[in-house]
């Protein structure tokens, strides 16, 4: 029974002409949107391969230098870019791309596409993520908000139930359908990504991004249902079609279009971030309470001196068999590292507490759950942008550690600044690889949305076992 | 006969709860936008203000160690030389060029959000690599503002499709439209007046909202009968479409389903798909090789032997090297200031096209506007606020010229080997902001424009099925 209820739920949505054109429409703009934005993730992924591979080259072909000035020179590492992309750019644009590395210093990452764009970018771009999340479900409740209507009017429901179809098979059956429908265009999605992604080998090698492309079609599938079993449960319980679709708009308009933006509102009115201005000036006046490794003269520096000299059993560093300048820069970096670590601790803090925030909404909105496991999934969340940052900077720290105990260890003596190490030495100084964190991982970050999404689920099959489903309450 | 039905609708619409419902609704997003615009500019405006103190702060600081300089000349305390240097006189007066949009911009938040909204005024500065960059949260970026630009753009057709989704259908589905023309009273007629007493009503309401905006965030009253037009003319456009697809003679749910498919288009995939045609057409140019060029510049310019500097500082700035006092003896006490003006002049050419791109994306995004409704009428909010990509880059251009200013003045100095005393130190350039350039005119029109043709459509439409309406 359930298979032909399918059956005929397909052949009604087919002979409907607006229907079968907003499918065609929709389907032609899921496949336009996945191809232009996999050209778009290439082009990207080669602008920030070349810039890195160019930084690199600038790096190895610096000369004969100084390892401090080396230090000071610094380089730029580029936040790569994760394949799936193509299905949800998330928070690229709007995130830094780039970061300088150099000695005394944790910068932050800069320059977002989206600061050069003007307003038109925030009406939104042109992805499969953004049919997938906002169109397909509108056109799920095309489908269904008159779902019971034409069989009301036509008399077939009596029929139907007459003929002792169980009310709960009835609604089973039009949600798979409606569910069927969203899936075939799911489908559609996987098999040209799968497709795709495997015609760049080298970008798609290991399980994980099979992984999160399998995950990205359940957590849709999984959505697509919440919006079918809801869809069809309020069409059958409102009687007028036209009450039913105004219903169903007004929660998608709700849950796509405003929460979302009322919620990371109050967010940011719960946990303000601190301007670049005041940050910056808290992490100066915490730094100069510190040693300068450009100050042998301030009173940490001497005690610092003081400890060396004892350690090495001389009275002045211009006897110390190693360069005490290098030392000093390390023990300024250690400084520096406790200052950065507070102040970007804090603000991570901050930026997390905001992203629990929105998560705690899921509950209340399941599109919130969607969205953030979207990009979560797409490893294009706030949380890989932080995992990056804070690759990036143990990366910068062991490669200013590097430097600065090549200064100290390296043969040079203390006040030697001319002293230079050869270019190939700098070469031989290993290159930023990051690794961007796994499935497992990115998904241990919204265990709330996970939970919320399943509850959804969960409330929405309760819901269809609920006594109130009676034949006379769908006619 | 018109007078009536107004009666009888508008008593009609204050009996029904949806009516009130929607009323509710739009007042409460309506207040809620307005108390989350106020607080974010508050927040904002909090750090122009730390900004602006810290330099007046530094200039009360300076401005006595200068008097000094200036009275006791070489009898001053040694412990003043720096400060009659340029370079330290630039690097020790902190200015900022600051971009302040108005306090309307708690309305139209627009690019606000994305931008860095100052930038030191000092010699070794370039606009396109600024010193700091703002500190966001890219989702909260990502959804965006609840702002009354956000109400008015996206949730103003929304009431008018509440509204009117009906206003023909209903009448035939219930039986009355053949009673009604009984009675002479033409459908034509019923429609027009409907959807035009819903359109007066919201647009009342659209400046009762915007009243209270403007008012609560003390807001220059020279931008509001822009935000009214503009309101007028978005609900135009809207109650146009009502009015035509009930002229096609369907259910309510069909109606409903074709004003919901013209918000998705007008609003989400038509703006959608022209930026990407903008993103395609003019790609925002990656800064990388930018900044690695720039960094090279200076350090290999520094390198340079002190001939090659002047020679090529000669070519550049030959109105400069005219200062010069000759015959040059110290070039390597102005090699600093000749080294800064070379590299910046090559940084200032590599970074043009940068600047570029931004004014030909939005030139392009302004010659698409008549495809794009939705982009008109949220410019003509976010321009009037100061808040688009457009004040930004005029706020840039302007920041360019105070640098140039700056470094002209540092460097004629510094060249002729003078150093700071008062009268220089007050010539150090501050930044004035730049007159705010609304782009109001052209965008109402294309609203107005596009409005007209989509009412003679409707005529037109009326006419022709004048029998089933």
């Amino acid at each position: 029974m359930l298979v032909q209820i399918i059956q005929n739920e397909w052949r009604i949505a087919w002979r409907e002409r607006q229907l079968s054109v907003l499918w065609i429409i929709i389907g032609g703009l899921l496949l336009f949107a996945t191809f232009s934005g996999w050209q778009n993730f290439q082009r990207i992924h080669h602008e920030r391969a070349e810039a890195a591979q160019l930084m690199r080259q600038k790096w190895e072909n610096q000369g004969d230098q100084n390892p401090h000035s080396s230090a000071h020179y610094g380089t730029y590492v580029y936040k790569p870019v994760s394949i799936l992309h193509f299905l949800d750019p998330g928070i690229d644009k709007f995130a830094g791309v780039s970061l300088r590395l150099e000695g005394h210093v944790q910068h932050g990452l800069a320059f977002a596409a989206a600061s050069e764009q003007s307003s038109l970018s925030r009406f939104g771009d042109l992805h499969t993520g953004l049919i997938l999340q906002i169109l397909v479900p509108l056109l799920l409740i095309f489908v269904a908000f008159n779902s019971f209507q034409r069989e009301r009017s036509s008399g077939a429901l009596r029929l139907m139930l007459a003929q002792g179809t169980a009310p709960r098979s009835l609604l089973w059956g039009k949600i798979l359908a409606v569910w069927s429908m969203a899936l075939a265009l799911l489908l559609l999605v996987l098999v040209l990504s799968g497709v795709l992604a495997l015609s760049q080998p080298q970008l798609s090698q290991g399980t994980d991004v099979w992984l999160r492309l399998l995950g990205l079609t359940t957590l849709y599938a999984l959505y697509y249902f919440l919006i079918s079993a809801m869809a069809v449960q309020l069409a059958a319980a409102i009687r007028q079609p036209a009450l039913s679709l105004l219903s169903l708009l007004s929660i998608w308009v709700l849950s796509t279009v405003i929460l979302p933006k009322v919620v990371a509102a109050s967010a940011e009115q719960q946990k303000p971030l601190l301007g670049v201005m005041q940050f910056n000036e808290q992490m100066h006046e915490e730094r100069e309470k510190g040693l300068n490794g450009h100050d042998p003269e301030d009173a940490r520096s001497k005690r610092f001196e003081r400890k060396i000299l004892a350690k090495y059993g001389v009275d002045d560093p211009s006897k110390l068999p190693i360069n005490y300048d290098g030392l000093l820069m390390q023990e300024d970096e250690y400084y520096g590292n406790a200052v950065w670590d507070k102040h970007f601790g804090l603000l991570n803090r901050d930026l997390r507490q905001q992203a629990q925030y929105t998560a705690w909404s899921s509950f209340v909105n399941p599109f919130q759950a969607l969205r953030n496991l979207s990009l979560s999934l797409a490893n294009a969340d706030l949380y890989q942008h932080l995992h990056f940052q804070k690759a990036a900077e143990m990366y910068r720290r062991t490669l200013i550690r590097t430097l600065n105990e090549k200064m100290a260890y390296g043969g040079s003596k203390t006040g030697d600044w001319d002293w230079t190490v050869p270019e190939a030495w700098f070469s031989e100084l290993e290159d930023f690889n990051y690794q961007a964190p796994a499935m497992a991982w990115s998904l241990q970050q919204r265990t709330l949305e996970l939970v919320a999404i399943a509850a959804w689920a969960l409330l929405l099959i309760l819901l269809l076992w609920m006594p109130w489903w009676k034949a006379e309450r769908l006619l | 006969m018109i007078t009536t039905i107004l009666q009888y609708e508008l008593k009609q619409l204050l009996r029904k709860r949806v009516g009130w419902a929607l009323l509710l609704f739009i007042l409460l997003g309506g207040g809620y936008a307005i108390a989350y615009g106020w607080l974010n500019y508050q927040h904002y405006r909090t750090q122009i203000d730390e900004v602006q103190q810290k330099q007046a702060e530094t200039y009360a600081e300076l401005a006595p160690k200068y008097d000094t300089l200036t009275q006791l000349g070489d009898q001053a305390p040694e412990r003043l030389n720096s400060f009659g240097d340029p370079i330290m006189a630039d690097f020790r007066y902190r200015r900022y060029s600051t971009w302040l949009p108005s306090s309307l911009s708690a309305l139209a938040v627009g690019q606000r959000d994305q931008q860095t909204p100052y930038q030191r005024i000092q010699l070794y500065r370039n606009v396109n690599l600024p010193e700091l960059e703002e500190i966001n949260n890219p989702e909260q970026l990502l959804a965006g503002n609840f702002d009354l630009s956000f109400v008015l753009v996206y949730l103003l057709p929304l009431l008018v499709i509440v509204l009117g989704f009906n206003a023909l259908s209903q009448d035939r589905e219930e039986g009355i439209l053949s009673l009604l023309k009984v009675q002479g009273l033409t459908p034509k007629q019923l429609l027009f007046t409907r959807v035009g007493l819903q359109f007066g009503l919201l647009w009342g309401l659209s400046i009762l909202i915007c009243s209270i905006g403007f008012g609560v965030v003390g807001a220059d009253w020279a931008h509001w009968p822009a935000w009214v037009l503009g309101c007028g003319a978005w609900l135009i456009l809207w109650a146009g479409l009502v009015a035509w697809v009930n002229i096609w003679g369907r259910s309510s749910a069909f109606n409903a389903t074709v004003l919901a498919g013209f918000w998705i288009v007008l609003l989400i995939l038509l703006p959608a798909l022209i930026n990407f045609w903008v993103d395609r057409t003019y790609p925002v140019l990656p800064r990388s090789e930018f900044m690695a060029t720039a960094r090279d510049i200076s350090s290999q310019e520094w390198d340079r032997p002190v001939a090659a500097i002047l020679a090529d500082f000669q070519k550049t700035r030959p109105d400069l090297y005219a200062k010069l006092p000759q015959p040059i003896r110290d070039t390597q006490a102005i090699k600093v200031f000749m080294y800064n003006e070379n590299s910046m002049a090559k940084v200032e050419q590599l970074g043009a096209p940068l600047m570029r791109t931004g004014a030909q994306r939005l030139g392009l995004e302004n010659r698409l506007k008549y495809l794009n409704p939705a982009y008109a009428f949220n410019a003509i909010l976010t321009t009037s606020a100061g808040t688009e990509l457009s004040n930004f880059i005029d706020w840039q251009n302007a920041t360019k010229e105070t640098l140039k200013q700056n470094r002209e003045l540092v460097t004629q100095i510094g060249l002729a080997g003078k150093t700071f005393k008062k009268a220089e130190f007050e010539r150090l350039p501050t930044f004035k902001a730049p007159p705010l350039k609304a782009q109001v005119g052209g965008n109402l029109l294309c609203l107005g424009v596009l409005a007209g043709l989509l009412w003679l459509l409707v005529w037109w439409s009326a006419q022709r099925n004048a029998a089933e309406v």
